[in-house]
């Protein structure tokens, strides 16, 4: 099958886009099912490594590159975005430890994660936020 | 202002700085990439789409897996 062969970056591209439908009724599916399991139930667990050790196994099978060079990002750009990645990654470290304990939320400081813990209480959100996860994971796939 | 609101507002903060980077990287002759073109860059080694990858994984297991 195209998608997971050894071909081109483009080419995968390409298969990925015929099988778009395809993905989009699995993917709301599989939301609506595995939202309807409680978090951090041993369902929940097993429906969420599937894809997520599918995820890791095909980036490591699946040639990574394509036949020309990516664009060459100028250096500007680049430092822009990693001010936002890397200022965004420490914000969140230092919420999480400014917390009393690595494990125990704090109203004062919120992660990123104590932020969801409302919406990941109900069927829909828990939907809703895996079908993102999953829609991140195509588009990450895409690239 | 509180911690909470402080804190909240940093995540806010970045928010608006990456969707605004996006926006400014689409404007034609911009000498900043599109986020889509950052990704694109990292993962063309296998190193980097590992990474990535995995990054994505963790984040849904850190949601929902025990």
């Amino acid at each position: 099958m195209a998608v997971f062969s050894h071909e081109s970056a483009e080419r995968r591209r390409a298969a990925m886009t015929g099988l778009l439908i395809p993905a989009l009724i699995t993917g709301l599916a599989y939301a609506l099912v595995v939202g309807s399991f409680q978090r951090y139930s041993w369902p929940a667990t097993i429906a969420v490594c599937i894809p997520a050790a599918a995820g890791v196994i095909v980036a490591w099978w699946v040639s990574a590159g394509s036949e020309s060079e990516p664009e060459r990002l100028g250096r500007a750009g680049v430092a822009a975005w990693a001010v936002v990645w890397v200022g965004a990654s420490a914000w969140e470290l230092t919420a999480l430890y400014l917390q009393p304990s690595l494990s125990t939320d704090s109203y004062a400081h919120p992660t990123l994660s104590y932020l969801a813990d409302p919406v990941l209480a109900s069927v829909p959100g828990r939907a809703v936020v895996l079908f993102g996860w999953l829609a991140f994971g195509w588009y990450l796939a895409r690239r | 202002m509180s911690s909470h609101a402080i804190t909240i507002g940093g995540y806010l903060l970045f928010l608006v700085l990456g969707i605004g980077l996006n926006a400014l990287a689409h404007r034609s002759g911009s000498v900043i990439p599109t986020m889509g073109a950052m990704f694109t860059r990292i993962m063309h080694s296998r190193t980097g789409r590992i990474a990535v990858v995995a990054w994505w994984a963790w984040l849904g297991m850190h949601l929902f897996s025990k």
